[in-house]
């Protein structure tokens, strides 16, 4: 029988990539098809931005490991990996928070201009994503303990799927948002 | 006629009808097979198990290729058409500048400098560039009889070239929804010859006669008192305030409220006692004048020659 | 290793209002036929504001310069009349019709994931009630069902009425995303065996490909929704041109998704034709991999060709080309369904009954609407038409001779299957003949208004030739669909109280759905008859004449 909850989150994804693609097109209309100059590129900081950028990237390898272990049925390693995964994403999670903040020091607002509105707007969605895999992790995490192991069985495909998504989804705003600018 | 690169409603009329005449036909063949088969194929007998028939790719293929045929035809008059509009570079020096505002039409002549509000002139036998934009939300500039319309989108320059051959008035209205009174955004172009054209425009570039009539003088006062003048100016030569009509030469007008009533006393003075009622969600305040106040004010305006 | 739901007894009942714990276990229950039922319901309900509304612009635009409704509330009246119909009442009767049907005409129990399908209702629903709240804070939203940025802003829309719009949208917009995902998965994987993919019946493959195009379509709209929203509620900037923001780029946004939605709204309509039709001849659907081909076209190029809408807005000739090409394109795939479907009337046995003279009137109505489409494609044409009463007339031929008479067709159709009860034919007939009358009255002559100029989205008109005696007409056509409705109602009422029939396949019909007891059992299917070719129940029921055997 083939895995009907994988599928499910494979067209979620699907449909979640137009919702972004949305999202990066309008900043990137803002940035090349308007006269006005980004005001917010030059305000962020790209190489600490990096350093978050592969924390993220490192948990979807971490959480390949912990899937194989689980399949493995080696919980312990299991719990340790997906303990690591969570912990990425929440380094991930702070540095945007601090990345926040700073900008709000700048006076760099959403309702600034047109480039505050649609950074804040799709770093935000973005964040958003990240918070709910978090949950999700931390539901596997959790379930890993108790007598619910096989609803971990049951959800590691779908959320691992999730997960990727929301990595990648991550290096296209990183690239659209940071690196673009400045090359 | 070979340098009036596109007779707008000309090349539009001959593309519709010969849509027409296609769509007609296949129609027509629609209906006929529909009720031809519906009839003779009824059922004859509760029993009857008619032939089971699955396809025929001969039909199929015949029909795709026609299809393709047909709408690639279409495809070729269409950007035909479309290509013989002149392109026309942005920040192109405009004849007649058309601003849109909720719900009135300002037209500003870039070569006299003149500004008026909703009664738009134009000269016959003459190309005109016309560029619109918008101060509020999008409008949209038709007038059926000159074909095309053109949105008037804020932050952004639109472009239309305008001939028109015969005089008279040419009627449209705001074809894009902008809000309460969108409905009764009408337009109305008057065309002249070009010598009249240029009497009128000359007349408009005059500042308006003064008068030693009384009441004309209570009207004049009011104006500036009641602060009419803050969002009306009266200067054919002044493009702020920008917030209600320009009031230069009012009285030479025909209509008001975006051509919508005919500009007399009885109108003017329904306007001014209580504009909401006349023009529901209008941006003009009820300035709650008294009656011999509406009076002068309305004298005052349709002296405004 | 998964976690399954109880399925229940063979033989029980499905609730009715009067059995078990009766309401509550509505509220509750995670069966697709009783959510499929509700959709329905909803859908209906919906329909009759929706028309309501319609009522009160038709009456106002009787005689010129007519003052019944001030500007502000037509306007409102007009905006949710039109995001009544397409997401409160067209989306959930297909929907709906699919939550019933795609589980029973492939064979299987139950949807892929019951309590999503529960939650994708419960969610339309909620959407539904917010976006008529809004009444009560101040004013429904007036900026049209398309919202068009810097109208819908903040500083030109001062009610509420956009920002409960927005939520709404998004609401209902995530029970469709949740019903479409359920779609995609549940034909994917819970099939009968032998059916393979092309063995589906057309309405379960349209609303199959329907599912990707929702997948696909509707997070541009949220996207768009959600900059609104925070625009409105953020002060942000997106769509404001006087802080930089852009126009256009909403329109971009909404007809992204907006044209998609037209083929969403269709795609099922197509998919009950292809069943009804087939039925009511006898025959096998002619040309079945042509249909079914040609909606993965219309699916794939309906996202190309948006910018149809924006002719007007000062695009260039290049982006105009491009668009015009491709709604060209997409209107052979549709040209070819129309041609099969007459095909399939070609040499067959054909019975008149109400569902297929429905069938038969949105063959003529949607080629009218496909063809006053194609217009739309001549760019100079569509910059002299667009945003006139020709477009209304045409997206009403569309919409309601197309979508709306398709699913009436599929409700006469499926009505013994849901109830057990036939329809009364009679009233049936009444009710099909005076709306066709009333619908052609209402729209026909409304393609010639606006090719005398009348634009759309008026309040009043002033009394130009013809204006008044064409605008009485459509009214008056308007009032006979209203009394057709009534007829409509009254035979589902009257049907309802009569005792069901005992004949669980009335119509002869030849899909698995008809396999069941009318109506069917809470669980859906004990044993299956064979399924080697499309109709299974015709192989049963003509063992010497066996349709094409696939596996």
């Amino acid at each position: 029988m083939k895995d009907k909850g994988k599928l499910l989150v494979f067209f979620l994804i699907g449909s979640e990539a137009f919702f972004f693609i949305a999202l990066i097109i309008a900043y990137v209309y803002y940035r090349n098809f308007t006269q006005a100059t980004d005001t917010v590129a030059h305000h962020l900081n790209v190489p600490r931005a990096a350093v978050f950028t592969c924390c993220l990237i490192l948990s979807s390898f971490t959480l390949i490991a912990s899937k194989k272990q689980l399949f493995k049925s080696n919980l312990k390693k299991f719990k340790v990996l997906i303990a690591i995964t969570i912990l990425l994403a929440v380094v991930f999670m702070a540095g945007q928070i601090y990345e926040y903040i700073e900008l709000y020091h700048k006076q760099i607002t959403i309702s600034k201009d047109v480039f505050g509105s649609s950074f804040f707007t799709l770093t935000g969605f973005h964040s958003l994503h990240v918070l709910i895999g978090l949950i999700a992790l931390s539901l596997l995490f959790a379930f890993s303990f108790g007598n619910f192991k096989i609803l971990a069985f049951a959800g590691i495909n779908g959320v691992e799927i999730y997960w990727h998504f929301v990595d990648i989804v991550w290096l296209f705003v990183f690239f659209f948002v940071y690196i673009k600018p400045i090359l | 006629m070979k340098d009036i690169q596109f007779d707008n409603l000309g090349a539009i009329s001959e593309l519709f009808s010969y849509f027409l005449i296609v769509a007609a036909i296949i129609l027509g063949l629609v209906i006929f097979y529909t009720l031809f088969f519906s009839w003779k194929y009824r059922k004859k007998s509760d029993q009857e198990v008619p032939e089971q028939i699955h396809d025929n790719r001969k039909i199929e293929y015949t029909v795709i290729t026609l299809a393709f045929v047909i709408t690639m035809t279409f495809l070729v008059f269409t950007i035909r058409a479309m290509n013989g509009v002149e392109n026309i570079p942005k920040n192109s020096s405009p004849d007649l500048v058309i601003t849109g505002h909720q719900w009135w039409w300002e037209a500003f002549y870039a070569n006299s400098g003149v500004v008026t509000a909703n009664e738009i002139h134009v000269p016959t036998g003459k190309k005109i560039l016309i560029q619109f934009n918008s101060d509020d939300v999008i409008h949209s500039w038709w007038i059926p009889r000159l074909g095309r319309k053109m949105d008037l989108v804020p932050g952004m320059d639109n472009y239309l070239h305008v001939f028109i051959k015969d005089e008279g008035e040419y009627v449209g209205s705001c074809s894009e929804f902008c809000g309460a009174q969108h409905g009764l955004m009408r337009i109305r172009l008057i065309a002249h010859a070009p010598e009249d054209f240029e009497k009128w425009q000359e007349s408009q570039s005059k500042p308006t006669v003064s008068s030693v009539n009384k009441l004309f003088q209570e009207g004049e006062k009011l104006f500036y008192s009641k602060t009419c003048i803050s969002c009306h100016a009266l200067s054919s030569k002044e493009l702020t305030p920008d917030i209600g009509p320009n009031l230069a030469h009012f009285a030479s007008r025909k209509y008001f409220l975006s051509n919508a009533f005919k500009n007399n006393s009885t109108n003017l003075e329904a306007w001014l006692d209580n504009p909401q009622k006349l023009k529901p969600n209008a941006k003009m305040p009820d300035l709650k004048l008294n009656e011999t106040e509406i009076k002068a004010l309305s004298f005052y305006l349709q002296k405004l020659k | 290793m998964s976690i399954h739901l109880k399925i229940s007894h063979p033989d029980k009942k499905l609730p009715s209002l009067k059995t078990d714990r009766g309401r509550l276990t509505w509220f509750s229950t995670v069966d697709h036929k009783q959510i499929g039922i509700m959709y329905l319901w909803l859908a209906l309900f919906f329909f009759i504001i929706g028309g309501l509304e319609a009522m009160v612009m038709r009456i106002q635009l009787t005689v010129p310069e007519s003052s019944l409704v001030a500007p502000e509330v037509y306007n409102q009246i007009f905006t949710m009349h039109g995001t009544t119909m397409i997401f409160l009442a067209l989306m959930p009767v297909l929907l709906g019709l699919g939550v019933y049907f795609i589980p029973l005409m492939i064979g299987a129990n139950e949807m892929a994931f019951p309590r999503l399908n529960a939650f994708s209702f419960w969610i339309t629903c909620l959407g539904g009630i917010l976006l008529y709240v809004s009444f009560f804070t101040g004013g429904a939203p007036a900026a049209g069902w398309f919202s068009y940025a810097p109208l819908s802003e903040n500083q030109y829309s001062l009610t509420q009425g956009v920002d409960y719009y927005v939520i709404g949208l998004i609401l209902t917009g995530m029970g469709s995303l949740g019903t479409a995902l359920n779609f995609a998965v549940t034909v994917l994987t819970m099939r009968v065996k032998q059916m393979k993919l092309n063995m589906l019946p057309l309405f379960v493959w349209m609303s199959f490909i329907n599912a990707f195009l929702i997948l696909g379509a509707f997070p541009l709209l949220n996207a768009g929704l959600v900059m609104l929203l925070i625009d409105r509620q953020l002060d942000a900037l997106f769509f404001l041109p006087s802080s930089g923001g852009s126009a256009i780029l909403w329109q971009h946004f909404f007809w992204s998704f907006g044209h998609p939605e037209v083929y969403i709204l269709i795609l099922p309509a197509f998919g009950i034709i292809s069943e009804v039709i087939p039925v009511y001849a006898r025959k096998p659907i002619f040309g079945y991999s042509f249909i079914a081909a040609s909606t993965v076209v219309i699916a794939l190029l309906s996202f190309g060709v948006w910018g149809h809408h924006m002719f007007a807005v000062g695009m260039s000739n290049t982006l105009n080309g491009f668009f015009s090409a491709a709604s060209f394109l997409i209107a052979i795939p549709t040209g070819i369904k129309v041609v099969n479907w007459i095909g399939t009337l070609y040499k067959g046995s054909i019975r008149f009954t109400t569902s297929m003279l429905f069938a038969l009137l949105f063959l003529l109505n949607f080629t009218i609407g496909g063809l006053s489409g194609v217009s739309f494609a001549i760019v100079p044409v569509d910059w002299q038409l667009t945003d006139t009463y020709y477009v209304v007339a045409h997206l009403h031929y569309v919409f309601l001779g197309g979508t709306a008479f398709a699913a009436f067709a599929g409700i006469y159709y499926w009505f013994p299957k849901i109830t057990g009860k036939l329809l009364s034919e009679k009233l049936g007939k009444w009710h099909c003949w005076l709306f066709v009358t009333g619908f052609n009255m209402t729209f026909l002559l409304q393609h010639v208004l606006g090719m005398l100029g009348m634009p759309r989205r008026v309040y009043t008109y002033f009394d130009y030739p013809y204006w008044a005696i064409l605008n009485a007409i459509s009214t008056i056509g308007a009032v006979i669909m209203f009394i057709a409705i009534g007829i409509f109602l009254w035979n589902i009422y009257a049907t309802l109280k009569k005792a069901p029939s005992s004949e669980s396949n009335p119509w002869q019909a030849h899909t698995l759905e008809w396999a069941t007891p009318s109506p069917p059992n809470l669980k859906n299917f004990d044993v299956l008859p064979p399924v080697h070719s499309r109709r299974p129940l015709w192989d049963l029921n003509n063992p010497s004449k066996k349709d094409k055997k696939l596996n």
